[in-house]
């Protein structure tokens, strides 16, 4: 996951796209460690000490983590789901913007954002 | 959270190993119709003799939860982490419950009037591979079967399944025969969800290659057939079963709260909806909106460390 965010990041700097994040760990200190360790380098709103039942998760009904949504310029959703062809998503609404993008990931782990069962199990 | 994706409704940790989760394993209705066999003996006393017919079930039964424990516990002490690894013991898998699905089906031609044909078809329908064969156990099931205490199972089979014309037709032909509210109402949530899920996941099924090349035709024609569904039928099925179904149980909540959920989601939530707005926190402190961000690509990612 955190590989091909940062990938994202670092690709598509200078372009109008943004990865935001709502991070639902429980532990602030904890997590700061952990955004430091893995170079997360996206911003993210935290959901508070109630993590996974906080006040955004909650109303937006999220079941399944990690939930992913693309949201184009408007703020329309055009994608939501667990994983799957992301980049093909994210480039094809960049496009729609007259920015074309090949977005390539070096080092690609095999767990792209995708959880298991994102395979529609 | 790792690399994992966790269900809060649903945990399964290896779907590609669905019998090793324990949790739900797929004879667990059909243990449910058994008396174990000490009760069963104190019970020959009372009682008139033991019916054959049961116990050649119980046999078919029991060999099949011996074959799937020790293949639990093999599966258990090798480790398996990779796809590639647990392939011969998804092959193997296959392979014993296409057997006990032979058995099954043999005993429902032999004895099709017999109370346990239900636990042979409601085992085909959640075990079987074989497309074919399981379509013919659902539509038993539900020509003759709707009224019977177990059949709940059935209809989750359904709603859980990938999303079909077939399982739509189901769910419907469920609904229409069914006498017990609590499997009408749960029918007709369902049909009204998958109805909503098929479209939803419609074009990021059919624009993912790796997904779509695993489609059969009749699948791949289903979802370009749903990415037309009306927003306006699917909301009308499901308000209808929040107003005359609203406290039967869904997976531990009442129907009309967890129709509520899925209303908010479908009509603020879903693909093609101008998102709601998020005003929250960053990890510094600082207050920031979703809004702010007007103007780009968003990638909106609900995640966790745990």
């Amino acid at each position: 996951m955190y590989p091909h965010e940062r990938s994202l990041v670092k690709q598509l700097a200078g372009k109008p796209f943004a990865i935001i994040g709502v991070n639902s760990d429980r532990d602030l200190d904890v997590l700061k460690e952990r955004i430091k360790e893995e170079n997360i380098t996206w911003r993210s709103f935290w959901c508070g000490e109630e993590g996974t039942g906080g006040p955004i998760p909650s109303a937006w009904n999220v079941q399944g983590w990690p939930t992913i949504y693309i949201l184009d310029e408007k703020g329309v959703i055009r994608f939501k789901g667990h994983g799957g062809d992301l980049d093909g998503v994210i480039a094809k609404l960049l496009a729609e913007m007259g920015h074309q993008v090949q977005i390539k990931h070096e080092d690609e782990s095999t767990d792209d954002g995708e959880g298991k069962g994102s395979d529609g199990e | 959270m790792k690399k994992r994706l966790i269900l809060i409704a649903v945990a399964t940790l290896l779907p590609w190993l669905p019998g090793l989760a324990g949790a739900n394993p797929p004879a667990a209705t059909v243990m449910q119709e058994t008396t174990p066999s000490e009760t069963q003996d104190e019970k020959k006393q009372e009682e008139p003799p033991a019916d054959p017919v049961l116990t050649e079930f119980q046999s078919i039964e029991a060999e099949f939860q011996q074959a799937m424990a020790d293949w639990q516990q093999r599966v258990r002490a090798s480790n398996v982490k990779t796809r590639e690894e647990a392939e011969p013991f998804i092959k193997e898998r296959k392979e014993f419950v296409a057997k006990s699905t032979s058995k099954f089906l043999e005993f429902t031609q032999k004895y099709p009037r017999h109370e346990k044909a239900f636990d042979c078809y409601l085992f085909v329908a959640q075990n079987s591979e074989d497309a074919s064969v399981k379509k013919v156990a659902l539509q038993k099931l539900i020509a003759d079967h709707t009224n019977h205490a177990n059949f709940s199972q059935v209809l989750l089979a359904l709603a859980f399944d990938m999303p079909s014309q077939e399982n739509l037709d189901g769910l419907q032909a469920i609904f229409e025969r069914a006498e017990d509210p609590q499997v009408k109402g749960l029918a007709q949530f369902y049909l009204g969800k998958s109805m909503f899920d098929a479209k939803s996941n419609a074009d990021a099924y059919l624009n993912d290659e790796s997904i779509k090349s695993q489609l059969d035709p009749a699948s791949i024609a289903f979802l370009e057939k749903a990415k037309e569904f009306e927003e306006a039928d699917y909301l009308e099925i499901l308000r209808k079963a929040a107003s005359d179904f609203p406290d039967v149980d869904v997976m531990g909540q009442k129907l009309r709260v967890v129709t509520e959920k899925l209303l908010y989601e479908i009509e603020f939530l879903s693909v093609g909806k101008v998102a709601p707005e998020i005003e929250g926190e960053d990890l510094d402190g600082e207050a920031f909106k979703l809004s702010d961000y007007r103007g780009k690509v968003v990638m909106l990612d609900f995640w966790g460390d745990w």
